[in-house]
């Protein structure tokens, strides 16, 4: 029963099946992970072989400033610190709204506030562009207003016109998620709370959100880690090339366009290889806290 | 008949006070409600409906001035130019080459992991758990990590600008697989059963009767991929370097930076041209959009 012949006999069926898949996988995805963490230990610029340099490229992207990885970082910390409240709460805010309609309504509500994923990114970035560009529909129309704003050219507003852009999309998605889990409520919930004399607001604040607690969670996590790898919004509506990039003073400096860039203007594949790995262990620490703050909720 | 007379008589009274101050109430609200609602709705239409007006009104309007379409006959007339303009890459060459791109890679994804997905829906085998654990947790890397390793690989297997290069990397898909297992895991059991009896091979279960069945979950990942494959922008700008070989994402990216091209309808009327594939299968097929990305966005 237990022979080799016996066990292939059961099983090779079943690994013929899964083979083209894990083929693939192994040489699309599992061996360039090992390949590119050993990429990351080498000076290479692509054409020479690899020198193995240690951890050289780590060190440079932490302590050269030339590398802007704090830059980036920061840019970062600011988009999140906009789109994950802001985008949340509108998100949020268009789920609970929505749900008061009739399911008719509410359905055409929903097709057209996703209308913004469908459009792919690149699109999306090239056309805001346009909308944000001095003496753009934008500029123009908060002029009237007095508002002068160089949404693409001055420092202080650039990471805001990026969050802007993601947030039009982001929300879409969050609303779609929030208002599934919503409508999964079961309607006892709020029988109950209404028996019990729980106001409009009351019943928000202790009914649906509780309950939507992990689907808001969820869009927090998914909010960091699409920053973490944002680089087509962006990298074009900073007009990003790989010799010039991020925008004006890099305001709009992303992690992913300094990969990019560095490899393919710089040839500086050791290096980016490097700000490759680092990025997936921050995007991984993320995970893990998430998976492992999700456990503490459930033994609680 | 009394009765019914001297209950409409009794509550009218009370229906004529109180009627009016309570319609006004649910008018306020009811009102305020479906402004808001209709305000998203601008919002996220607003940057397409923006590019329609802006290609469908006379050459030289100022772009602020255009809040509707004026013209149908300019606008045939821009989307003429963009159709014939020839210099390299032309806009209906990146139109095909984002087709095959989108059918190769989609037919990939739908035979590999459908096939992967069969076993892990319906089977149990001698490491089964594990690999499908594997594949579900290269979800959480981000694609960045692998940029660079696999961009090495594809230029020493000599896959640049072709399209293989650029499909067969993304064949392995672990949201499809997901999609696939969690849809065939609800498929009766008893049918694989009958199908077994009358001595069908495990090759032919899975193409004569799980296929067939699996419609709804072949037609969702053809669907989810065909749009995020149109969408696809730094995966074919890192591999296509040949004009001739560039998809429309990055052609439609390199319209703004392009010198001879540089009026902004010629730009806006291929922004205009390059949504209508994502719009036009989102309005057909849009059922399977919104439950594919609720599933993708719920993994795990």
């Amino acid at each position: 029963m237990n022979t080799p012949r016996a066990f292939f006999r059961k099983n090779l069926p079943h690994y013929l099946m899964v083979l083209p898949f894990f083929a693939l996988f192994a040489i699309f995805f599992l061996y360039p992970i090992a390949y590119g963490i050993w990429i990351s230990l080498t000076k290479w610029n692509g054409v020479k072989p690899p020198v193995f340099v240690g951890l050289k490229n780590y060190i440079n992207i932490f302590t050269n400033p030339m590398v802007l990885f704090w830059t980036a970082l920061g840019n970062l910390g600011k988009f999140i610190i906009i789109v994950v409240p802001v985008g949340v709460i509108i998100a949020l805010g268009l789920a609970i709204l929505v749900n008061q309609f009739t399911p008719r309504w509410a359905s055409v509500f929903r097709a057209l506030y996703f209308f913004p994923i469908i459009i792919p990114l690149f699109l999306s970035a090239s056309i805001w562009r346009f909308l944000f560009v001095d003496k753009g529909i934008i500029s123009s129309v908060l002029a009237g207003v007095g508002l002068h704003i160089q949404w693409l050219n001055d420092p202080k507003y650039e990471i805001l016109a990026v969050a802007i852009v993601d947030m039009w999309r982001a929300i879409g998605f969050h609303f779609l998620l929030l208002f599934t889990a919503i409508k999964g409520i079961p309607d006892e919930y709020y029988d109950a709370a209404k028996v019990d004399g729980a106001n409009g607001w009351q019943i928000i604040r202790y009914i649906t959100i509780p309950q939507l607690e992990p689907v808001l969670f969820l869009v927090v996590v998914n909010a960091f880690i699409g920053g973490l790898q944002s680089f087509d919004l962006p990298w074009l509506l900073s007009l990003s090339q790989a010799q010039a990039y991020g925008g004006v003073s890099h305001g709009m400096l992303f992690p992913v366009m300094t990969i990019y860039a560095q490899a393919w203007s710089a040839l500086a594949f050791g290096q980016s290889a490097a700000y490759a790995v680092i990025l997936g262990i921050i995007v991984l620490a993320i995970t893990g806290i998430q998976f492992g703050f999700r456990q503490w909720r459930l033994s609680r | 008949m009394t009765e019914t007379l001297t209950s409409s008589l009794a509550t009218k009274p009370i229906s004529k006070k109180t009627r009016p101050a309570f319609l006004r109430k649910l008018k306020v609200g009811v009102v305020l409600r479906w402004v808001v609602a209709l305000m998203w709705v601008i919002i996220a239409l607003f940057p397409l409906w923006w590019v329609v007006c802006v290609t469908f009104s006379p050459t030289g309007v100022p772009v602020t001035q255009q809040w509707f379409p004026s013209s149908l006959s300019a606008g045939l007339q821009k989307i003429q130019m963009v159709l014939q303009q020839n210099q390299k890459p032309t806009i209906p060459n990146a139109f095909m080459v984002s087709l095959y791109y989108i059918i190769i890679q989609t037919a990939g994804i739908v035979i590999v992991c459908s096939m992967a997905a069969y076993e892990f829906a319906l089977f149990k085998f001698k490491g089964s758990n594990f690999l499908f654990t594997l594949a579900l947790s290269s979800l959480m890397f981000p694609l960045v990590v692998t940029l660079i390793p696999l961009f090495r690989l594809v230029v020493s297997l000599k896959w640049m600008n072709t399209f293989q290069g650029l499909a067969v990397p993304g064949m392995a898909s672990a949201m499809a697989l997901f999609i696939f297992r969690q849809f065939m895991e609800n498929l009766p059991q008893e049918l694989m059963d009958a199908a077994r009896v009358d001595g069908a091979s495990h090759f032919r279960v899975y193409w004569s009767i799980i296929m067939p069945l699996s419609w709804n979950a072949i037609l969702t990942v053809i669907v989810l991929n065909a749009v995020g494959i149109w969408g696809n922008y730094l995966w074919p700008l890192v591999t296509m370097t040949k004009p001739e070989m560039q998809p429309i994402s990055v052609v439609v990216a390199g319209v703004a930076g392009m010198q001879e091209w540089k009026t902004a309808d010629f730009a806006i009327t291929v922004y205009f041209l390059s949504a209508i594939p994502p719009i036009a299968i989102y309005a057909f097929l849009q059922r399977y959009i919104t439950k594919g990305f609720t599933m993708s966005g719920l993994k795990g």
